[in-house]
């Protein structure tokens, strides 16, 4: 599915947040999208989803396939999420339903848009379960019977099971540690590449990003400051914020990765 | 299952604690029963033949025994002023607080849970302000105002639409019941009105947190709407929450309906207690601290055993407050 933003404005009451960003995903693309806190970021991914608090005013436009989400009805929206845009949350003991099992949990995507028997749902969840690498009795345990690398791949199995035609996936990796990192990120852009869905990658951790996008977007202060190639934006920013936040994540993970070594 | 047994002990050992706290209590405060039945002007050995007789005169122990005793089979004993037999005193009593707290906190449920959720569902500010206004001026309604005000719009003779009767209680109690329920409607509106103001308060406040969560977040991903989301994922993720709240103004509501029970003439649980104390009829109030104590420590049992129902990660966990760690 291909992703266009343009112009997109929002602002939280009266303080606005994000300003005139433009942004394209094509089909089967994986894009990324940096910025440190603050920037914007997860209020861009929440417009795409229209997920915004009641507060927000957004203006501009959002295309997500042919589908308009700016001032769509949420009935629209919801018909979207879940059938043809797969979220994967930051925080998944945040975000998984603590009452409901894993299964019901991946289940309730397939649920809300498919007409199918009890059977043919655990048969579904079952196979989605052996993708994202988890054993079948993982699907009666409860979000804190698992660890966090689990949790995650939970999540990422909610956002896939009904093979969504784009991902967006707001700093999943943010919670875990540097080895669970880059396993889930792994299993993450091998699970799109392989649906052919294209995929919004939100972080701000450079490493993670060069790994998971082909191409992404800067953003600071709620603005678009570089955009490229994700190689040649880490080799080469372009503008001073972007170099910048560059150099900033270079010293930060070579900081991380001392410090893993010495635990 | 291990869980609601350690509870279940747990309650008896406070049982048996508080059984003595209430004994010791009214020995140590001052009054003697023996000297007010006698009268003021009565003369010293007609008081000491009356301790006698009461038993008031022997060894602490041993008149602790006797009541626990007597207790365990049943038996509240037999009201000092009265000769009525405690059981049935508050038997009678009981047979008007409970149904008219739980017709209060039904009519506060009916009011306060979909008032409570409509606040939180409402998308425009001024209908959220709106509903704020409105938890606030029912919650500051004081409760005699607030049942003078429906007397004077239902009650009858008295009232804009004199329809409800707000005065008394059967004098054959349940005997006919429809007359007995009617009597009560108003007193239960007042409850329930004041009451349901507040449960709407908690049931927004609970569910205004859930709804910016990252669970309802989650269930809107896999394709709910806002709406369906908080009232399924949301409304069931605050229960135990909710839950405790109910239990707990259930529990408060048995004494804290005193004043209604006054304004409306309703020889009720709190009223008795409080006519009991002033008599210093020593058998009769602490039997009926003692089961008002163990009423609160029921319903605090229901509701801790709820919870665990309620919320899966409190299976292997010790407390509720190890989770929210």
């Amino acid at each position: 599915m291909s992703v266009t933003v343009e112009g997109l404005n929002i602002a939280i009451g009266s303080k606005p947040i994000v300003a005139d960003v433009d942004l394209n995903i094509a089909d089967g693309e994986r894009v990324g999208l940096i910025g440190s806190s603050g920037s914007g970021k997860s209020m861009i991914s929440k417009a795409m989803l229209g997920l915004l608090p009641l507060n927000a005013t957004v203006s501009g436009s959002i295309t997500l396939g042919d589908a308009q989400v700016v001032g769509a009805p949420e009935r629209e929206l919801a018909d979207l999420r879940g059938r043809y845009v797969g979220t994967v949350f930051q925080n998944p003991a945040a975000s998984l339903n603590p009452v409901m099992t894993v299964a019901q949990q991946m289940g309730l995507p397939l649920k809300l848009h498919y007409d199918l028997t009890e059977a043919e749902r655990s048969e579904r969840v079952a196979a989605m379960l052996g993708k994202v690498g988890l054993q079948e009795e993982v699907a009666g345990k409860y979000p804190h019977e698992l660890s966090g690398g689990q949790q995650q791949r939970v999540g990422i199995a909610t956002a896939l099971i009904t093979s969504p035609r784009f991902i967006i996936a707001d700093e999943p990796t943010t919670a875990l540690d540097s080895i669970t990192q880059r396993q889930i990120v792994d299993l993450l852009t091998s699970l799109v590449d392989d649906a052919g869905a294209s995929m919004l990658f939100i972080t701000h951790d450079f490493s993670v990003l060069a790994h998971a996008t082909t191409r992404c977007y800067v953003l600071e202060s709620g603005r678009i400051v570089d955009s490229g190639a994700t190689a040649d934006v880490l080799a080469n920013p372009q503008t001073p914020e972007s170099k910048r936040l560059v150099s900033a994540a270079r010293s930060l993970t070579l900081r991380n990765t001392k410090e893993d070594l010495h635990e | 299952m291990r869980f609601v047994i350690r509870r279940l002990l747990l309650f008896v050992v406070a049982l048996f604690g508080i059984s003595v706290v209430v004994f010791a209590a009214l020995r140590i405060l001052p009054g003697d029963v023996a000297s007010i039945m006698a009268g003021i002007n009565a003369p010293a050995s007609r008081v000491a033949q009356l301790r006698e007789q009461l038993g008031l005169n022997r060894p602490l122990i041993a008149q602790y025994f006797d009541w626990m005793g007597a207790l365990v089979t049943g038996d509240f004993g037999t009201s000092i002023l009265t000769g009525r037999s405690v059981t049935s005193l508050i038997g009678a009593r009981a047979s008007i607080t409970f149904p008219l707290i739980i017709l209060g906190l039904l009519i506060a449920m009916a009011i306060g849970l979909p008032l409570g959720c409509a606040a939180v569902l409402a998308r425009s500010p001024r209908v959220r302000a709106a509903f704020h206004v409105l938890a606030i001026i029912g919650g500051s309604v004081p409760a005699l105002w607030g049942g003078l005000l429906l007397i004077l719009l239902f009650g009858k003779g008295v009232g804009v639409v004199g329809i409800l009767p707000s005065q008394g209680f059967p004098l054959d109690g349940w005997e006919q019941p429809g007359s007995a329920i009617v009597s009560l409607i108003l007193p239960a509106l007042t409850v329930g009105i004041i009451v349901g103001a507040s449960l709407m308060r908690y049931t927004r406040a609970a569910l205004g947190d859930l709804a910016s969560s990252g669970y309802i977040d989650m269930a809107r991903s896999c394709g709910m709407t806002r709406t369906q989301a908080v009232l399924n994922v949301g409304l069931r993720l605050a229960m135990p929450q909710l839950v405790s709240v109910i239990g707990l103004t259930f529990a408060s509501m048995i004494t804290g309906v005193m004043v209604i029970e006054n304004l409306f003439a309703l020889p009720g649980i709190g009223n008795g207690l409080v006519t009991d104390v002033g008599n210093r009829d020593l058998i009769a109030v602490q039997s009926e601290l003692f089961l008002l104590a163990a009423f609160f420590l029921g319903i605090g049992l229901i509701v801790d055993v709820l919870h665990r129902i309620l919320d899966p990660r409190l299976k292997n966990a010790g407390s509720v407050a190890e989770v929210n760690a």
